[in-house]
């Protein structure tokens, strides 16, 4: 039977989501082989996240399946409070499957998902923003440059923007520079480097604000509405990883006649499965930043205001001794007792 | 930069999720107090589905920032594959939070949602899926013969009284032992249920030669996750007591509200030596309270001020 009231009940104020909230796929079956360096790749890109945002978010990490390693992994950094919300699923439901479950859940504003092999720059949130403020009827953007061709819906929307006044549409050739390190980071040969640099990119800038945007989207890393995330579920989810489930996201948002952009400047950038190559010196810079520019927990001064001196003091003391804890709840239990005795 | 492939690339199948998914909200912040029997009563909550469900189904469980004793427990039965689906979040964001996320993410077709202190017995799913597969437009069905207010159940009253297979009966129909069965198990004054149930009048549904109780309870209830769906999101200002929310939205959108006249569930609280109750489903003790006021209560303000401290220490031990 129920003896007291719930103290949770009218007390507490509930948790409102952030405006952002960003969600990163990990599947790690073992710690061998292709993913001998998962453990390593995956702490530089939350910690890359972590360090980057420019608001606070809300940040979900969903685990398919992954080996206990990563899992033990993971479970550290949400207790630490770099994850905020940890999925486990027990199997591995495909990303779309995942993405399924994100797009339906996830309650903020604006939906970031990521791959977990993902580095992330300074200003890929603002930038990514801006977008969305610069073009009517935005519904994808991702932070980095979109190379590939024959994206579906990529066509329509150059069209769509090519009707608006406002907006010019130039033909640009990639930066080769850029299109090197992407390149790197998907492991892409020299001829498909070569084939991507004669292609042209359609870039549209909005002539009032100045900001511009690449036509085309990855599916490495993307922002959307939550709204429209809602509408293009369920995603069929038939194979672990396939590209071509990943194309129904695109398909889904030309049907609904949304556009799909991309920033010129790589702001994220897709690490693989070794941190060994190119951008080693980046990685370093984000290791050695570590957690102490996370901003995730609540300053002392902060508290303090929050709070009061007292209170932060307590707090202070309770979580670094175990004794004062325990004391502090065997009071909370007496009372307890001592309130709803005439209940037992 | 990327060496050699993905071999998730090869994985030519991911298994397909169950037509239902049966989830929990659990919260326990701490192990005394009010919550001091919690995990054993999670224990008991989630072992009676493990042994007393009789469909395909996988199990949610979504923890709504509890202590590290709690996480260690659900972690522990996720790696035995006891638990499909763990979310684990930092802050708890409602319970009604966490029903948007279920009812948004769960993969099922049908729902199977309760508190995480309710046991389940012998054959619940197969029934509660029947009254569920049973009526057309259903959006909650619970598993206990319950009294609820009639205004959250409008919808159903008025397909019974356009259907002509349907009908219709206000009366006393529960008894008193099953009424006070419930509302025990919800830490209730005996004497004000006494009165509360001299005062109010059931409401009867039969159909197909079956009786069923007008309304649902929201500490348990299996439904679709398309009329879930329909009225999400539920407004989630606060942790608790905002819940009533659905079944006003479940309703408004012309789904029906349904109980069962037999007990396919048992609520047990957050005491389990004080319930009468063992864990292989029998009642032992329904009894009402015994009055034992410590004399100190005896003073209003002395009562007032023990509770100020009481709630500012949760409060405290919460953050």
């Amino acid at each position: 039977m129920r003896i007291g009231s719930n103290p949770v009940k009218k007390r507490l104020q509930a948790y409102s989501p952030k405006r952002i909230g960003v969600a990163s796929i990990t599947f790690v079956p073992f710690l061998d082989g292709y993913f001998k360096e998962a453990l390593d790749v995956i702490d530089v890109h939350l910690h890359s996240l972590r360090q980057t945002v420019a608001e606070d978010i809300d940040l979900l990490v969903f685990d398919n399946g992954s080996c206990d390693e990563l899992k033990e992994f993971l479970t550290t950094q949400h207790h630490s409070g770099v994850i905020d919300w940890l999925f486990l699923s027990k199997q591995n439901l495909g990303k779309t499957g995942a993405l399924n479950w994100i797009f339906s859940a996830m309650p903020n504003e604006f939906i970031v998902f990521t791959d977990s092999d993902v580095l992330f720059r300074p200003g890929w949130m603002q930038r990514s923003l801006e977008i969305f403020d610069s073009f009517d009827q935005v519904g994808i953007v991702s932070a980095q440059p979109a190379f590939f061709d024959g994206i579906p819906g990529v066509a329509e929307a150059a069209k769509q923007l090519a009707e608006n006044k406002a907006v010019q549409i130039s033909d640009e050739q990639p930066d080769p520079g850029i299109l090197a390190e992407y390149c790197d980071g998907i492991g892409a040969s020299d001829d498909v480097y070569q084939r991507l640099l004669q292609n042209r990119l359609k870039v549209a800038t909005n002539q009032t604000s100045g900001v511009g945007a690449v036509v085309g989207t990855t599916h490495m890393q993307f922002m959307l509405r939550r709204e429209l995330a809602r509408k293009l579920v369920p995603l069929p989810a038939t194979m672990a990883l396939d590209p071509a489930d990943d194309f129904d996201i695109n398909r889904r948002m030309e049907a609904l006649g949304y556009l799909q952009l991309s920033l010129p400047d790589p702001l994220v950038y897709h690490l693989g499965n070794s941190l060994k190559g190119r951008n080693t010196a980046e990685v370093d810079q984000v290791r050695l930043k570590g957690v102490t520019s996370l901003n995730i927990t609540d300053s002392t001064e902060t508290s303090i205001r929050r709070d009061g001196f007292l209170k932060t003091l307590l707090s202070k003391a309770a979580a670094r001794s175990s004794t004062i804890n325990r004391f502090i709840q065997r009071i909370y239990s007496l009372l307890f007792d001592v309130l709803y005795s005439d209940s037992k | 930069m990327r060496v050699g492939q993905n071999p998730a690339k090869f994985i030519q199948e991911v298994p397909q999720p169950a037509r239902v998914t049966v989830a929990t909200v659990v919260y326990i912040p701490l192990l005394s107090g009010y919550f001091e029997q919690s995990l054993d009563v999670l224990k008991i909550c989630l072992n009676s589905i493990w042994d007393h469900t009789d469909e395909s189904y996988d199990l949610m469980v979504f923890d709504n920032a509890s202590c590290p004793e709690v996480r260690q427990y659900l972690l522990k039965m996720q790696e035995k594959g006891k638990i499909q689906y763990l979310l684990l979040s930092e802050e708890n964001i409602g319970k009604a939070g966490a029903w948007n996320v279920i009812f948004g993410a769960a993969p099922g077709e049908v729902i199977a949602y309760a508190d995480s202190d309710v046991y389940y017995y012998p054959g619940w799913l197969t029934a509660q899926l029947d009254v569920l597969e049973k009526f057309p437009n259903v959006g909650m069905v619970t598993g206990i013969p319950m009294w609820s207010p009639a205004e959250f159940s409008t919808s159903t009253v008025q397909w019974a009284v356009n259907n002509p297979d349907a009908e219709i009966e206000r009366g006393e129909f529960l008894t008193w032992e099953e009424h006070w069965r419930h509302a025990r198990s919800l830490g209730g004054d005996e004497q004000k249920v006494r009165e509360f149930f001299a005062d109010v009048e059931d409401i009867r549904l039969t159909y197909q030669g079956e009786h069923y109780y007008v309304g649902a309870g929201h500490f348990q209830f299996v439904g679709f996750k398309r009329a879930f769906q329909s009225v999400l999101p539920i407004p989630n200002e606060r942790p608790m007591g905002q819940v009533r929310l659905l079944d006003v939205a479940i309703n408004e959108k012309g789904y029906l509200r349904l109980s069962t006249p037999e007990w396919w569930v048992q609520h047990l609280g957050n005491r389990l030596s004080e319930n009468g109750f063992n864990a292989r489903g029998a009642l032992t003790n329904l009894k009402g309270r015994e009055r034992n006021r410590p004399r100190i209560l005896h003073w209003q303000l002395a009562e007032d001020f023990l509770y100020w401290i009481y709630h500012r220490i949760f409060e405290f031990l919460h953050r």
